[in-house]
Protein backbone atom coordinates (compact mmCIF):
# COMPACT_ATOMS: atom_id res chain seq x y z
CA UNK A 1 0.00 0.00 0.00
CA UNK A 2 1.16 3.64 -0.74
CA UNK A 3 -0.11 6.76 0.55
CA UNK A 4 0.14 10.10 -1.30
CA UNK A 5 -0.48 13.02 0.94
CA UNK A 6 -2.18 16.22 -0.01
CA UNK A 7 -2.06 19.24 2.35
CA UNK A 8 -5.51 20.91 1.25
CA UNK A 9 -4.39 24.29 1.67
CA UNK A 10 -1.95 23.45 -1.15
CA UNK A 11 -4.28 22.28 -3.62
CA UNK A 12 -7.97 22.71 -5.19
CA UNK A 13 -10.24 20.21 -4.35
CA UNK A 14 -11.56 20.18 -7.51
CA UNK A 15 -8.16 19.57 -9.08
CA UNK A 16 -7.36 16.78 -6.66
CA UNK A 17 -10.73 15.20 -7.48
CA UNK A 18 -9.87 15.16 -11.08
CA UNK A 19 -6.57 13.95 -11.57
CA UNK A 20 -7.55 11.55 -9.01
CA UNK A 21 -10.52 9.87 -11.57
CA UNK A 22 -7.92 10.20 -14.14
CA UNK A 23 -5.06 8.49 -12.38
CA UNK A 24 -8.02 5.79 -11.10
CA UNK A 25 -7.92 4.59 -15.33
CA UNK A 26 -4.38 3.14 -14.75
CA UNK A 27 -4.20 2.35 -10.95
CA UNK A 28 -6.53 0.73 -8.12
CA UNK A 29 -7.01 4.05 -5.82
CA UNK A 30 -8.95 5.08 -2.90
CA UNK A 31 -9.40 8.67 -1.34
CA UNK A 32 -10.04 9.83 2.16
CA UNK A 33 -10.51 13.62 2.77
CA UNK A 34 -9.78 14.53 6.85
CA UNK A 35 -10.11 18.31 7.54
CA UNK A 36 -6.70 19.43 6.44
CA UNK A 37 -5.34 16.31 3.78
CA UNK A 38 -6.31 14.06 1.13
CA UNK A 39 -5.21 10.62 1.57
CA UNK A 40 -4.91 8.58 -1.43
CA UNK A 41 -4.53 5.40 -1.24
CA UNK A 42 -2.79 3.55 -3.99
CA UNK A 43 -3.26 -0.88 -3.67
CA UNK A 44 0.58 -1.50 -5.30
CA UNK A 45 3.26 -0.60 -3.11
CA UNK A 46 5.75 -0.21 -5.93
CA UNK A 47 3.99 2.65 -8.07
CA UNK A 48 7.21 4.13 -9.28
CA UNK A 49 7.97 7.73 -7.26
CA UNK A 50 7.60 9.43 -11.10
CA UNK A 51 4.24 8.81 -11.30
CA UNK A 52 3.82 9.69 -7.79
CA UNK A 53 5.81 13.20 -8.93
CA UNK A 54 3.53 13.13 -12.13
CA UNK A 55 0.04 13.06 -10.40
CA UNK A 56 1.41 16.07 -8.28
CA UNK A 57 2.58 18.18 -11.22
CA UNK A 58 -1.03 17.37 -12.90
CA UNK A 59 -2.41 18.63 -10.08
CA UNK A 60 -0.78 21.84 -10.09
CA UNK A 61 -1.15 22.95 -13.38
CA UNK A 62 -2.60 21.18 -15.88
CA UNK A 63 -5.16 18.36 -14.69
CA UNK A 64 -7.63 18.98 -17.76
CA UNK A 65 -4.65 17.53 -20.28
CA UNK A 66 -3.51 14.45 -17.92
CA UNK A 67 -5.75 12.00 -19.29
CA UNK A 68 -5.05 12.85 -22.92
CA UNK A 69 -1.52 12.74 -22.40
CA UNK A 70 -1.61 9.46 -21.19
CA UNK A 71 -3.05 8.22 -23.53
CA UNK A 72 -1.11 9.49 -26.16
CA UNK A 73 1.64 8.01 -24.30
CA UNK A 74 0.29 4.48 -24.01
CA UNK A 75 -0.80 4.82 -27.63
CA UNK A 76 2.58 5.76 -29.00
CA UNK A 77 4.87 4.13 -26.61
CA UNK A 78 6.15 1.00 -28.71
CA UNK A 79 6.53 3.63 -31.70
CA UNK A 80 8.55 5.96 -29.36
CA UNK A 81 10.49 2.75 -28.19
CA UNK A 82 11.30 1.69 -32.03
CA UNK A 83 12.52 5.38 -32.40
CA UNK A 84 14.94 5.16 -29.19
CA UNK A 85 16.11 1.63 -30.96
CA UNK A 86 16.54 2.93 -34.20
CA UNK A 87 18.10 6.42 -33.12
CA UNK A 88 20.75 4.31 -31.07
CA UNK A 89 20.99 2.35 -33.66
CA UNK A 90 24.17 1.79 -35.75
CA UNK A 91 23.84 -2.07 -36.18
CA UNK A 92 23.91 -5.02 -33.96
CA UNK A 93 22.50 -5.12 -31.38
CA UNK A 94 19.86 -1.83 -31.89
CA UNK A 95 18.64 -3.17 -35.05
CA UNK A 96 17.53 -6.90 -33.40
CA UNK A 97 15.46 -4.76 -31.11
CA UNK A 98 14.30 -2.83 -33.30
CA UNK A 99 12.90 -6.04 -34.83
CA UNK A 100 11.51 -6.82 -31.78
CA UNK A 101 9.73 -3.67 -30.67
CA UNK A 102 8.05 -3.34 -34.44
CA UNK A 103 6.50 -7.37 -34.38
CA UNK B 1 5.54 -23.51 -54.32
CA UNK B 2 3.30 -21.06 -53.18
CA UNK B 3 2.69 -17.67 -55.00
CA UNK B 4 2.58 -14.63 -53.12
CA UNK B 5 0.22 -11.81 -54.42
CA UNK B 6 1.95 -8.46 -54.33
CA UNK B 7 -0.99 -5.90 -53.65
CA UNK B 8 0.01 -2.52 -55.65
CA UNK B 9 -2.81 -0.62 -53.86
CA UNK B 10 -3.90 -0.26 -50.24
CA UNK B 11 -7.17 -2.17 -49.11
CA UNK B 12 -10.53 -1.13 -49.25
CA UNK B 13 -10.57 -0.57 -46.01
CA UNK B 14 -7.84 2.05 -45.82
CA UNK B 15 -9.98 4.55 -47.77
CA UNK B 16 -13.41 4.17 -45.47
CA UNK B 17 -11.31 4.79 -42.26
CA UNK B 18 -9.71 7.61 -40.53
CA UNK B 19 -7.06 6.23 -41.57
CA UNK B 20 -4.06 7.39 -39.31
CA UNK B 21 -1.49 6.12 -36.51
CA UNK B 22 -0.72 8.22 -33.86
CA UNK B 23 3.12 8.80 -33.73
CA UNK B 24 4.82 10.03 -30.27
CA UNK B 25 4.03 13.93 -29.91
CA UNK B 26 3.66 16.55 -27.70
CA UNK B 27 1.63 19.20 -27.17
CA UNK B 28 0.24 22.85 -25.47
CA UNK B 29 -1.52 25.76 -25.43
CA UNK B 30 0.72 28.26 -26.70
CA UNK B 31 -2.26 30.96 -26.64
CA UNK B 32 -6.29 31.16 -26.03
CA UNK B 33 -7.18 29.81 -29.12
CA UNK B 34 -3.91 28.00 -30.69
CA UNK B 35 -1.95 24.68 -29.57
CA UNK B 36 1.13 24.19 -30.43
CA UNK B 37 2.32 19.97 -31.42
CA UNK B 38 5.00 18.75 -31.63
CA UNK B 39 6.25 15.59 -33.15
CA UNK B 40 9.60 13.23 -32.21
CA UNK B 41 11.75 14.54 -34.69
CA UNK B 42 11.23 18.20 -32.94
CA UNK B 43 8.97 19.81 -36.34
CA UNK B 44 5.86 21.09 -35.21
CA UNK B 45 2.42 22.60 -36.13
CA UNK B 46 0.07 24.92 -35.19
CA UNK B 47 -3.60 24.65 -34.38
CA UNK B 48 -6.75 25.42 -33.00
CA UNK B 49 -7.19 24.37 -29.54
CA UNK B 50 -9.11 20.62 -29.37
CA UNK B 51 -7.23 19.18 -32.31
CA UNK B 52 -5.08 17.54 -30.32
CA UNK B 53 -8.16 15.86 -28.66
CA UNK B 54 -9.54 15.26 -32.13
CA UNK B 55 -6.89 13.43 -33.48
CA UNK B 56 -6.61 11.01 -30.38
CA UNK B 57 -10.54 10.45 -30.58
CA UNK B 58 -10.37 9.86 -34.12
CA UNK B 59 -13.01 12.80 -34.77
CA UNK B 60 -12.92 14.08 -38.22
CA UNK B 61 -10.80 16.83 -39.06
CA UNK B 62 -12.10 18.71 -42.03
CA UNK B 63 -9.39 21.15 -42.15
CA UNK B 64 -7.34 19.27 -45.08
CA UNK B 65 -3.97 21.43 -44.48
CA UNK B 66 -4.02 20.36 -40.86
CA UNK B 67 -4.15 16.91 -42.10
CA UNK B 68 -1.46 17.26 -44.87
CA UNK B 69 0.93 19.09 -42.02
CA UNK B 70 0.22 16.41 -39.29
CA UNK B 71 1.37 14.03 -41.87
CA UNK B 72 4.43 15.86 -43.07
CA UNK B 73 5.77 16.77 -39.86
CA UNK B 74 5.28 13.39 -38.35
CA UNK B 75 2.96 13.36 -35.64
CA UNK B 76 0.64 11.03 -37.49
CA UNK B 77 1.00 8.50 -40.03
CA UNK B 78 -0.76 6.35 -42.35
CA UNK B 79 -2.57 3.53 -41.01
CA UNK B 80 -0.32 0.69 -43.31
CA UNK B 81 2.80 2.59 -43.14
CA UNK B 82 5.83 2.46 -40.68
CA UNK B 83 8.18 4.42 -43.38
CA UNK B 84 9.27 7.75 -42.13
CA UNK B 85 10.42 6.34 -38.99
CA UNK B 86 13.69 6.33 -40.45
CA UNK B 87 13.49 9.95 -41.21
CA UNK B 88 12.61 10.34 -37.67
CA UNK B 89 15.03 8.65 -36.19
CA UNK B 90 17.52 9.94 -37.84
CA UNK B 91 16.88 13.30 -36.62
CA UNK B 92 16.96 12.37 -32.95
CA UNK B 93 20.08 11.09 -33.25
CA UNK B 94 21.50 14.27 -34.74
CA UNK B 95 19.74 16.22 -31.93
CA UNK B 96 21.84 13.93 -29.72
CA UNK B 97 25.14 14.30 -31.47
CA UNK B 98 26.77 16.05 -29.31
CA UNK B 99 27.18 13.55 -26.41
CA UNK B 100 29.96 11.98 -28.64
CA UNK B 101 32.05 15.34 -27.98
CA UNK B 102 31.46 14.68 -24.00
CA UNK B 103 33.04 17.81 -22.17
CA UNK B 104 34.14 19.92 -24.94
CA UNK B 105 34.40 22.94 -22.83
CA UNK B 106 37.08 22.93 -20.35
CA UNK B 107 37.37 26.16 -18.01
CA UNK B 108 40.10 26.98 -16.10
CA UNK B 109 39.56 29.40 -13.05
CA UNK B 110 43.40 30.46 -12.98
CA UNK B 111 42.61 32.92 -10.28
CA UNK B 112 40.08 34.65 -8.09
CA UNK B 113 41.90 38.19 -7.36
CA UNK B 114 40.10 40.64 -9.02
CA UNK B 115 40.16 44.29 -9.90
CA UNK B 116 36.79 44.70 -9.46
CA UNK B 117 34.20 44.14 -6.89
CA UNK B 118 30.85 43.79 -9.08
CA UNK B 119 27.92 43.13 -6.26
CA UNK B 120 26.61 40.55 -8.61
CA UNK B 121 29.85 38.67 -8.99
CA UNK B 122 28.53 34.71 -8.57
CA UNK B 123 32.32 34.11 -7.31
CA UNK B 124 33.89 35.06 -4.02
CA UNK B 125 36.44 37.40 -5.41
CA UNK B 126 39.09 38.60 -3.38
CA UNK B 127 41.31 41.40 -3.90
CA UNK B 128 45.01 41.34 -6.46
CA UNK B 129 47.56 40.93 -4.00
CA UNK B 130 46.59 37.63 -2.49
CA UNK B 131 48.38 35.29 -4.61
CA UNK B 132 46.88 32.36 -2.17
CA UNK B 133 43.85 32.28 -4.29
CA UNK B 134 45.82 31.17 -7.65
CA UNK B 135 45.83 27.60 -8.95
CA UNK B 136 48.84 25.79 -8.11
CA UNK B 137 51.05 24.78 -11.06
CA UNK B 138 51.30 20.85 -10.13
CA UNK B 139 47.39 21.11 -10.30
CA UNK B 140 47.37 23.21 -13.41
CA UNK B 141 49.41 20.04 -14.82
CA UNK B 142 46.89 17.52 -13.70
CA UNK B 143 43.67 19.75 -15.22
CA UNK B 144 45.65 20.05 -18.92
CA UNK B 145 46.08 15.81 -18.62
CA UNK B 146 42.30 15.48 -18.06
CA UNK B 147 40.60 17.87 -20.53
CA UNK B 148 43.38 15.96 -23.36
CA UNK B 149 41.82 12.72 -21.85
CA UNK B 150 38.71 14.12 -23.06
CA UNK B 151 37.04 12.05 -25.60
CA UNK B 152 36.36 14.97 -27.41
CA UNK B 153 38.34 16.24 -30.49
CA UNK B 154 37.77 19.66 -30.82
CA UNK B 155 38.81 21.54 -27.43
CA UNK B 156 37.85 24.74 -26.15
CA UNK B 157 39.89 25.98 -22.85
CA UNK B 158 39.08 28.88 -21.39
CA UNK B 159 40.26 31.01 -18.72
CA UNK B 160 38.30 32.63 -15.97
CA UNK B 161 38.68 33.80 -12.82
CA UNK B 162 38.64 36.17 -10.71
CA UNK B 163 40.23 38.13 -13.48
CA UNK B 164 42.18 35.82 -15.46
CA UNK B 165 44.89 38.37 -17.02
CA UNK B 166 45.94 39.29 -12.90
CA UNK B 167 47.61 35.76 -13.34
CA UNK B 168 48.71 36.17 -17.03
CA UNK B 169 52.28 34.19 -16.26
CA UNK B 170 49.87 31.24 -15.06
CA UNK B 171 47.89 31.58 -18.08
CA UNK B 172 51.11 31.53 -20.68
CA UNK B 173 52.01 28.57 -18.96
CA UNK B 174 48.55 26.91 -19.07
CA UNK B 175 48.98 27.47 -23.43
CA UNK B 176 51.54 26.38 -24.01
CA UNK B 177 52.02 23.35 -21.62
CA UNK B 178 48.82 22.23 -23.09
CA UNK B 179 49.93 23.06 -26.82
CA UNK B 180 53.05 21.16 -26.78
CA UNK B 181 51.26 17.99 -24.60
CA UNK B 182 48.30 17.64 -27.53
CA UNK B 183 48.99 15.10 -30.10
CA UNK B 184 45.14 14.86 -31.64
CA UNK B 185 43.02 17.79 -30.48
CA UNK B 186 41.65 20.86 -32.17
CA UNK B 187 41.83 23.41 -29.65
CA UNK B 188 40.33 26.88 -29.01
CA UNK B 189 41.70 29.13 -26.58
CA UNK B 190 39.28 31.83 -24.92
CA UNK B 191 40.20 34.26 -21.95
CA UNK B 192 37.00 35.84 -19.98
CA UNK B 193 38.38 39.28 -19.13
CA UNK B 194 36.88 42.40 -17.55
CA UNK B 195 38.66 44.20 -20.44
CA UNK B 196 40.65 46.75 -18.08
CA UNK B 197 43.51 44.70 -18.09
CA UNK B 198 45.81 44.84 -21.37
CA UNK B 199 49.30 45.30 -22.58
CA UNK B 200 51.58 45.10 -25.63
CA UNK B 201 52.86 41.46 -24.11
CA UNK B 202 49.01 40.02 -23.99
CA UNK B 203 48.24 40.95 -27.58
CA UNK B 204 51.45 39.82 -28.99
CA UNK B 205 50.28 36.02 -26.62
CA UNK B 206 46.75 36.59 -27.94
CA UNK B 207 47.64 36.82 -31.56
CA UNK B 208 50.64 34.24 -31.31
CA UNK B 209 48.51 31.30 -30.35
CA UNK B 210 44.92 32.98 -31.91
CA UNK B 211 43.46 33.44 -28.54
CA UNK B 212 39.65 34.83 -28.50
CA UNK B 213 38.71 37.68 -25.93
CA UNK B 214 35.24 37.51 -23.72
CA UNK B 215 34.41 40.57 -21.88
CA UNK B 216 31.61 42.08 -20.24
CA UNK B 217 29.56 45.39 -20.61
CA UNK B 218 26.25 46.01 -19.05
CA UNK B 219 25.17 48.64 -21.27
CA UNK B 220 25.55 53.00 -20.91
CA UNK B 221 27.99 54.20 -18.44
CA UNK B 222 26.10 55.16 -15.58
CA UNK B 223 24.42 51.45 -15.54
CA UNK B 224 27.83 49.44 -16.02
CA UNK B 225 30.09 51.34 -13.84
CA UNK B 226 27.07 51.13 -11.00
CA UNK B 227 26.87 47.24 -11.56
CA UNK B 228 30.76 46.95 -11.92
CA UNK B 229 32.54 48.46 -9.60
CA UNK B 230 36.40 49.40 -10.08
CA UNK B 231 38.30 50.29 -6.64
CA UNK B 232 39.03 53.77 -8.45
CA UNK B 233 37.66 55.43 -11.83
CA UNK B 234 35.05 54.39 -14.11
CA UNK B 235 35.20 51.10 -15.15
CA UNK B 236 33.24 51.72 -18.24
CA UNK B 237 35.79 54.13 -19.66
CA UNK B 238 38.42 51.28 -19.22
CA UNK B 239 36.31 48.48 -20.70
CA UNK B 240 35.63 50.52 -23.57
CA UNK B 241 39.61 51.66 -24.19
CA UNK B 242 40.60 48.08 -23.84
CA UNK B 243 37.57 46.68 -26.23
CA UNK B 244 38.83 49.24 -28.53
CA UNK B 245 43.02 48.28 -27.95
CA UNK B 246 42.07 44.09 -28.55
CA UNK B 247 39.81 45.08 -31.49
CA UNK B 248 42.38 47.07 -33.53
CA UNK B 249 45.37 44.55 -32.56
CA UNK B 250 43.17 41.14 -32.96
CA UNK B 251 40.66 42.15 -34.89
CA UNK B 252 37.21 43.37 -34.55
CA UNK B 253 35.79 39.40 -34.52
CA UNK B 254 38.04 38.34 -32.04
CA UNK B 255 36.49 40.12 -29.16
CA UNK B 256 32.71 39.55 -27.76
CA UNK B 257 31.11 41.08 -24.95
CA UNK B 258 28.29 39.45 -22.35
CA UNK B 259 25.64 41.22 -20.43
CA UNK B 260 24.11 40.59 -16.79
CA UNK B 261 20.84 42.15 -15.78
CA UNK B 262 20.87 43.41 -12.58
CA UNK B 263 17.48 44.52 -11.06
CA UNK B 264 18.71 48.06 -12.34
CA UNK B 265 19.23 46.89 -15.53
CA UNK B 266 15.43 46.12 -16.06
CA UNK B 267 15.02 49.11 -16.68
CA UNK B 268 16.66 49.79 -19.23
CA UNK B 269 16.21 47.75 -22.11
CA UNK B 270 16.61 50.05 -25.12
CA UNK B 271 19.89 52.24 -23.60
CA UNK B 272 21.48 48.41 -23.55
CA UNK B 273 20.96 47.31 -26.29
CA UNK B 274 22.11 51.18 -27.78
CA UNK B 275 25.12 50.99 -26.04
CA UNK B 276 26.19 47.83 -27.38
CA UNK B 277 25.09 49.06 -31.05
CA UNK B 278 27.17 52.65 -30.16
CA UNK B 279 30.25 50.25 -29.56
CA UNK B 280 30.19 48.46 -32.48
CA UNK B 281 28.35 45.00 -31.74
CA UNK B 282 26.19 43.30 -33.72
CA UNK B 283 24.49 40.89 -31.12
CA UNK B 284 23.98 40.74 -27.29
CA UNK B 285 22.74 38.17 -24.49
CA UNK B 286 20.34 39.41 -22.69
CA UNK B 287 21.42 37.05 -19.59
CA UNK B 288 19.48 37.47 -16.21
CA UNK B 289 21.74 37.36 -13.03
CA UNK B 290 22.66 33.74 -12.19
CA UNK B 291 21.30 33.04 -8.37
CA UNK B 292 24.27 31.90 -6.53
CA UNK B 293 27.24 33.08 -4.48
CA UNK B 294 27.94 36.70 -3.48
CA UNK B 295 24.84 37.78 -5.62
CA UNK B 296 22.93 36.56 -2.49
CA UNK B 297 24.57 38.87 -0.43
CA UNK B 298 23.02 42.08 -2.32
CA UNK B 299 19.03 40.97 -2.72
CA UNK B 300 18.26 44.36 -3.61
CA UNK B 301 20.28 45.09 -6.42
CA UNK B 302 20.52 41.71 -8.31
CA UNK B 303 17.08 39.82 -6.75
CA UNK B 304 13.94 39.88 -8.88
CA UNK B 305 11.34 37.49 -10.04
CA UNK B 306 11.60 35.75 -13.36
CA UNK B 307 8.50 37.48 -14.47
CA UNK B 308 10.24 40.97 -14.10
CA UNK B 309 13.52 39.19 -16.41
CA UNK B 310 10.89 38.50 -18.39
CA UNK B 311 9.12 41.43 -19.23
CA UNK B 312 12.77 42.94 -19.75
CA UNK B 313 13.58 40.73 -22.78
CA UNK B 314 10.43 40.81 -24.35
CA UNK B 315 11.10 44.99 -24.20
CA UNK B 316 14.59 44.39 -25.44
CA UNK B 317 13.79 41.75 -27.95
CA UNK B 318 10.71 43.81 -29.45
CA UNK B 319 13.22 46.88 -30.06
CA UNK B 320 15.77 44.50 -31.68
CA UNK B 321 13.88 43.53 -33.97
CA UNK B 322 12.72 47.20 -35.10
CA UNK B 323 16.71 47.40 -35.48
CA UNK B 324 17.10 44.33 -37.88
CA UNK B 325 13.27 45.31 -39.42
CA UNK B 326 14.81 48.73 -40.27
CA UNK B 327 17.86 47.20 -42.09
CA UNK B 328 20.54 46.30 -39.32
CA UNK B 329 21.76 43.01 -38.49
CA UNK B 330 21.50 42.45 -34.62
CA UNK B 331 21.71 39.10 -32.87
CA UNK B 332 20.16 38.50 -29.07
CA UNK B 333 22.10 35.27 -28.54
CA UNK B 334 19.43 33.22 -26.30
CA UNK B 335 16.97 33.34 -28.84
CA UNK B 336 19.48 32.32 -31.53
CA UNK B 337 20.38 29.28 -29.48
CA UNK B 338 16.17 28.25 -29.38
CA UNK B 339 15.87 29.12 -32.72
CA UNK B 340 18.63 26.83 -33.77
CA UNK B 341 17.08 24.02 -32.00
CA UNK B 342 13.29 24.52 -33.41
CA UNK B 343 14.47 25.57 -37.14
CA UNK B 344 17.06 23.30 -37.49
CA UNK B 345 18.22 19.78 -36.52
CA UNK B 346 21.38 20.54 -35.01
CA UNK B 347 21.83 21.74 -31.34
CA UNK B 348 23.81 24.57 -30.09
CA UNK B 349 26.87 24.28 -28.18
CA UNK B 350 25.58 26.87 -25.74
CA UNK B 351 26.22 24.32 -22.24
CA UNK B 352 23.04 25.61 -20.22
CA UNK B 353 20.42 24.74 -22.30
CA UNK B 354 21.04 20.98 -23.15
CA UNK B 355 19.46 17.51 -22.52
CA UNK B 356 21.40 15.64 -20.87
CA UNK B 357 22.60 18.74 -19.65
CA UNK B 358 25.44 20.40 -20.14
CA UNK B 359 27.37 20.18 -16.39
CA UNK B 360 29.72 17.64 -17.15
CA UNK B 361 28.71 16.14 -20.04
CA UNK B 362 29.39 19.70 -22.37
CA UNK B 363 31.81 21.27 -19.41
CA UNK B 364 34.45 20.38 -16.60
CA UNK B 365 35.59 23.42 -14.48
CA UNK B 366 38.83 23.39 -12.96
CA UNK B 367 38.51 25.42 -9.76
CA UNK B 368 41.78 28.03 -8.18
CA UNK B 369 41.93 25.42 -5.41
CA UNK B 370 42.77 21.73 -7.60
CA UNK B 371 39.23 20.61 -7.31
CA UNK B 372 36.30 19.72 -10.33
CA UNK B 373 33.31 20.95 -10.56
CA UNK B 374 30.46 19.54 -12.88
CA UNK B 375 29.82 23.57 -14.06
CA UNK B 376 30.54 27.19 -13.42
CA UNK B 377 27.37 27.46 -11.35
CA UNK B 378 28.75 24.24 -9.33
CA UNK B 379 32.01 26.06 -8.04
CA UNK B 380 29.98 29.19 -7.45
CA UNK B 381 27.87 26.94 -5.11
CA UNK B 382 31.09 25.87 -3.45
CA UNK B 383 31.85 29.50 -2.26
CA UNK B 384 29.00 29.17 -0.47
CA UNK B 385 29.82 25.77 1.08
CA UNK B 386 27.66 23.75 -1.01
CA UNK B 387 29.91 20.83 -2.67
CA UNK B 388 27.30 19.20 -4.50
CA UNK B 389 29.02 19.12 -7.65
CA UNK B 390 32.52 18.72 -6.93
CA UNK B 391 33.54 15.78 -8.82
CA UNK B 392 37.07 15.52 -6.53
CA UNK B 393 40.44 16.76 -7.38
CA UNK B 394 42.18 16.82 -10.12
CA UNK B 395 44.79 14.33 -9.17
CA UNK B 396 41.66 12.10 -9.00
CA UNK B 397 42.35 11.08 -12.23
CA UNK B 398 39.23 10.95 -15.66
CA UNK B 399 37.77 7.69 -14.54
CA UNK B 400 37.15 8.36 -10.68
CA UNK B 401 35.90 12.09 -11.25
CA UNK B 402 33.28 10.81 -13.86
CA UNK B 403 32.19 8.22 -11.69
CA UNK B 404 31.94 9.91 -8.24
CA UNK B 405 28.44 9.56 -6.74
CA UNK B 406 28.39 13.36 -7.54
CA UNK B 407 28.76 12.99 -11.22
CA UNK B 408 26.72 10.19 -11.32
CA UNK B 409 24.13 12.39 -9.20
CA UNK B 410 24.42 15.21 -12.24
CA UNK B 411 23.39 12.47 -14.56
CA UNK B 412 20.43 11.31 -13.31
CA UNK B 413 18.40 14.20 -13.23
CA UNK B 414 19.94 15.67 -16.34
CA UNK B 415 17.90 13.67 -19.27
CA UNK B 416 14.78 16.22 -19.62
CA UNK B 417 13.12 13.59 -21.66
CA UNK B 418 12.77 11.57 -18.01
CA UNK B 419 11.60 14.25 -15.41
CA UNK B 420 8.57 14.45 -14.89
CA UNK B 421 6.75 18.02 -16.06
CA UNK B 422 10.00 17.83 -19.05
CA UNK B 423 9.04 14.31 -20.61
CA UNK B 424 5.61 15.72 -21.80
CA UNK B 425 6.45 19.02 -22.15
CA UNK B 426 5.59 20.12 -26.04
CA UNK B 427 8.68 22.76 -25.72
CA UNK B 428 11.10 20.31 -24.23
CA UNK B 429 13.04 19.70 -27.78
CA UNK B 430 13.53 23.63 -27.59
CA UNK B 431 14.85 23.54 -23.76
CA UNK B 432 17.10 21.94 -21.25
CA UNK B 433 17.64 20.93 -17.82
CA UNK B 434 19.22 21.80 -14.78
CA UNK B 435 20.18 19.81 -11.62
CA UNK B 436 22.64 22.45 -10.25
CA UNK B 437 19.86 25.10 -10.71
CA UNK B 438 17.25 23.04 -9.15
CA UNK B 439 19.63 22.01 -6.55
CA UNK B 440 20.44 25.94 -5.58
CA UNK B 441 16.81 26.99 -6.05
CA UNK B 442 14.46 24.02 -4.79
CA UNK B 443 16.97 21.91 -2.91
CA UNK B 444 16.44 19.14 -5.23
CA UNK B 445 18.40 18.25 -7.94
CA UNK B 446 15.15 16.72 -10.13
CA UNK B 447 13.42 19.95 -9.86
CA UNK B 448 9.87 20.73 -9.75
CA UNK B 449 8.58 22.11 -12.87
CA UNK B 450 5.65 23.88 -11.55
CA UNK B 451 7.60 26.21 -9.47
CA UNK B 452 10.39 26.21 -11.52
CA UNK B 453 12.42 29.54 -12.62
CA UNK B 454 14.41 27.73 -15.02
CA UNK B 455 11.18 26.52 -16.35
CA UNK B 456 9.05 29.57 -16.30
CA UNK B 457 11.70 31.46 -18.16
CA UNK B 458 12.47 29.24 -20.88
CA UNK B 459 8.78 27.84 -21.62
CA UNK B 460 7.80 31.41 -21.96
CA UNK B 461 10.85 32.46 -24.05
CA UNK B 462 10.53 29.35 -26.82
CA UNK B 463 6.31 30.27 -26.58
CA UNK B 464 7.10 33.64 -27.46
CA UNK B 465 9.94 32.41 -30.04
CA UNK B 466 7.50 30.83 -31.64
CA UNK B 467 4.80 33.21 -32.00
CA UNK B 468 7.32 35.35 -33.41
CA UNK B 469 7.91 32.95 -36.25
CA UNK B 470 4.24 32.37 -36.92
CA UNK B 471 3.51 36.18 -36.86
CA UNK B 472 5.66 37.19 -39.57
CA UNK B 473 7.43 36.21 -42.81
CA UNK B 474 10.03 39.44 -42.21
CA UNK B 475 10.32 38.18 -38.83
CA UNK B 476 11.23 34.43 -39.82
CA UNK B 477 13.78 35.77 -42.13
CA UNK B 478 15.63 37.60 -39.93
CA UNK B 479 15.60 34.44 -37.09
CA UNK B 480 16.83 32.32 -39.91
CA UNK B 481 19.69 34.58 -40.84
CA UNK B 482 20.25 34.91 -37.08
CA UNK B 483 20.92 31.41 -37.53
CA UNK B 484 22.78 31.35 -40.40
CA UNK B 485 25.37 34.08 -39.00
CA UNK B 486 28.28 32.77 -37.08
Amino acid sequence: MRIIDFDKQAYKKQSVLKAIYSLSNIYSLKLEITDDRYCVFLESASIKENIISELKIAITTRVNDFELRYHIAAETKEVKLLLLAKALSSGGIYDDLADEIWK
Amino acid sequence: MEVVKRQKFKPKEHYNSPGYKLLPFKYLHIDSTNELIVGASGDYVIAPIGSVEAIVKRRPISNEKLMRDLHAKHIIIDEYESGGLDVIANRIRTKKDHLLQLSSLHIFVLTLRCNHTCHYCQVSRVTQDKQSFDLKKTDLDHAIELMLKSPSKFITMEFQGGEPLLAFDLLKYAVETTLSLNTDKRINFVICTNGTIYNEEIIKFCLKYDILISTSLDGPEFLHDSNRKLRKGSSYHDVIAGIQYFRNALGKDRISALMTASSLSLKYPQEIINAYLENGFHNIFLRPISPYGFALKSPKKNYYETQQFLEFYEKAFEYILQINLKGTFFREDFASVILKKILTPFQSNYVDLQSPAGAINSVLVYNYDGYVYASDESRMLAEQNDYSFRLGHVSDGYKKLLTSDEALSVFKNSLNEALNGCSDCAVSDFCGADPVFHHAIQGDAYGHRPTSGFCEKNMSIIKYLIRKLEESTSVRNIFYEWISAK
